[in-house]
Formats: structure tokens, C-alpha cells, sequence
């Protein structure tokens, strides 16, 4: 569960501004995410790359190799709105379940 | 005057295998440096990203898609080791074994380039070991009197020696085909070829979860 939701996240920052792997850790972690390292968003960039979800381009840098950033493609705005809806239904579900007097 | 050649074919063998695997890994940090660090950081950058990039052949992926996921953490690695040094940008990515697991998402299968290297180390070891029991031989072959004839044979190598009376000499090495076999054994292993029928087991038996740092 926690990668689905990992991979929403993602989906969403990069919905707002594209952006390179590390950026997006540091975004999450400013989020709120304090726990979040790379070993967990690299995986779920490849794996959104693998699904169609994201695309990558370079953007060369002085020092070193280009920086590979990520923007959504279609597909990801598609899969980012359906992500999103079983989200909020599920956020929903256990509300209404935890909520409920004894 | 003469002088025996033999032994130095030996240590030029040595100094030969020692300048490739120098060049060998000059070639390593010269491909996975990563700019900005210092000189202790970046060789701990250059070790892991090494490390990853062979993890990742171990996946399957092709060289060119390899390079490109080595570079995406070079290209970011100087701004993660900003915080806290390599040592923990490193701890933060997690075991590049793990990492390379999550990120290929495939199965594990042989290294024939690997296994490449390990064949060429035992042929580099077994030649050199050849070449210095050949000079010893030859230096007993000069007590043999003239017209005789000296064997020496170990393992699966026989040397013959054969002078005749106007002190001309012949020389033969002998290497039996069950030793060319046993070299195979360095190649599969080092291939790990038992990935063909085992894909994604003991190898990668750790699984990244979640969003807590990287052990399993």
C-alpha cells in the first residue's frame, strides 16, 4: 500500500512541475514526509517510467553527467485521477469506520 | 654467454595482469566519478555506484539503460552527499543490491561478462603459475646430461626436456583437456549461471518497502 501511495505522490508532484529524483525527495520531505529517503523514490520513478506514467529528459549540467528530470505523460494524469479516487474513497471508508460510536 | 629468460616471462605476466587491473579501475572511477566531492567521498561514491552498475547487469539490464540509471544518481548524488557526506546519501539509497533490485524490477540472470573476468583471471593465475614451475623445470633440466631426457608432470600439465649429444635441446608442454574443462569453473561461477533456473532467489531475497530508510 504505502508504494501505491508513494508512487500518487509522486505523480502529483510532478503534476504540479517536473522535476529530477532528489528534488522530488526533498519535496516530499519538506511535505511532511521526514522519513522518506531515495532508496524508496528512485524505485518508484523507475518503476512509473516502466508503466508509461513518466517521461524522462536531460538537461545537461556543467559538472557531470545531464540530470535526468521526469514529467507526467498522459497516461500518468490518467493513472494520477484514478490513484487519486480510490484514495480519497479509501480515506473515506476507514474515516467512516473509525468514526463510528460504540 | 646465455641468459635465462624464463623467469621473467613470469613476473612480466604479473606486471602485465597488475598495469590491467590498475588501468581497470582507473577506468571505473573515471567513468563513475562524481564531481564536487572530496577525495574520500568520491571514492565511496565510485564504490557504490560500481557496485550498483554491477548489480543492475545482474538484472538484465542492457548497457545503455544501465548507464543511464548509474548517471541519474551520479548526476544527483554531490546534492544528496550535501547532507550528511557520502557516507549517508549511500546510507539513504540503501544497498546498491536492493536498489538495483527495485529499480530493474526484473529477474536475476547470469553475468557472462562477469563470468568473462574470472576466466581470464584463472587463465592469468594458471599461466603464471605455469610459467614459474616451467623455470624451475628448466633449471633441473640442466643437470640432465646430454642426450637425456627429463619429464616433469603435475596436475594435468607434463613438461618434457630432451637434449641430444651435440647439446641441442627440445622443449614440450602438455596440458591435458580435462584442465581446459576446469577453467569453465571460474567462468560459471563468477556468471552465477545457476541464475538460469533460479531467477529472483536467494540473490534477491531483500525487498525495499516503504518509506523508512533502505534496510529490509
Amino acid at each position: 500500500m504505502l508504494k501505491g501511495l508513494i508512487t500518487l505522490l509522486l505523480l502529483w508532484l510532478l503534476r504540479e512541475r517536473e522535476d529530477y529524483g532528489y528534488a522530488l525527495v526533498v519535496r516530499l520531505q519538506e511535505a511532511g514526509l521526514t522519513d522518506i529517503a531515495e532508496g524508496t523514490v528512485y524505485p518508484a520513478l523507475a518503476r512509473c517510467e516502466r508503466s508509461g506514467w513518466v517521461e524522462p529528459h536531460y538537461v545537461p549540467s556543467e559538472r557531470g553527467p545531464a540530470r535526468k528530470y521526469y514529467r507526467l505523460t498522459k497516461a500518468g494524469r490518467g493513472e494520477l485521477t484514478r490513484s487519486l479516487g480510490s484514495w480519497n474513497h479509501l480515506a473515506a471508508l476507514v474515516s467512516s469506520i473509525t468514526t463510528k460510536g460504540t | 654467454m646465455s641468459i635465462d629468460l624464463t623467469p621473467l616471462f613470469g613476473f612480466s605476466l604479473l606486471g602485465f595482469l597488475g598495469i590491467t587491473m590498475v588501468s581497470g579501475l582507473l577506468a571505473l572511477h573515471l567513468k563513475n566519478r562524481v564531481p564536487g566531492l572530496g577525495v574520500l567521498d568520491s571514492l565511496r561514491a565510485v564504490v557504490y555506484l560500481t557496485q550498483y552498475d554491477a548489480a543492475l547487469e545482474y538484472h538484465g539490464l542492457r548497457s545503455r539503460e544501465r548507464r543511464s540509471r548509474v548517471d541519474e544518481l551520479r548526476a544527483d548524488f554531490a546534492e544528496s552527499a550535501a547532507d550528511g557526506g557520502a557516507s549517508a546519501a549511500i546510507h539513504r539509497l540503501g544497498p546498491p543490491r536492493v536498489l538495483a533490485s527495485e529499480v530493474a524490477g526484473a529477474r536475476m540472470v547470469p553475468s557472462w561478462s562477469r563470468g568473462t573476468l574470472w576466466l581470464a583471471i584463472a587463465v592469468g593465475v594458471g599461466a603464471l603459475v605455469l610459467a614459474t614451475s616451467t623455470s624451475a623445470f628448466l633449471a633441473g633440466v640442466d643437470s640432465v646430461a646430454s642426450g637425456g631426457e627429463a619429464t616433469w608432470s603435475t596436475w594435468f600439465v607434463t613438461m618434457t626436456a630432451t637434449t641430444d649429444p651435440t647439446g641441442s635441446s627440445t622443449f614440450a608442454v602438455e596440458l591435458q583437456l580435462v584442465a581446459l574443462v576446469l577453467l569453465l569453473v571460474p567462468f560459471l561461477l563468477g556468471a552465477r549461471v545457476w541464475r538460469l533456473w533460479t531467477g529472483n532467489g536467494a540473490d534477491a531475497s531483500w525487498s525495499h518497502q516503504g518509506v523508512g530508510g533502505a534496510q529490509p
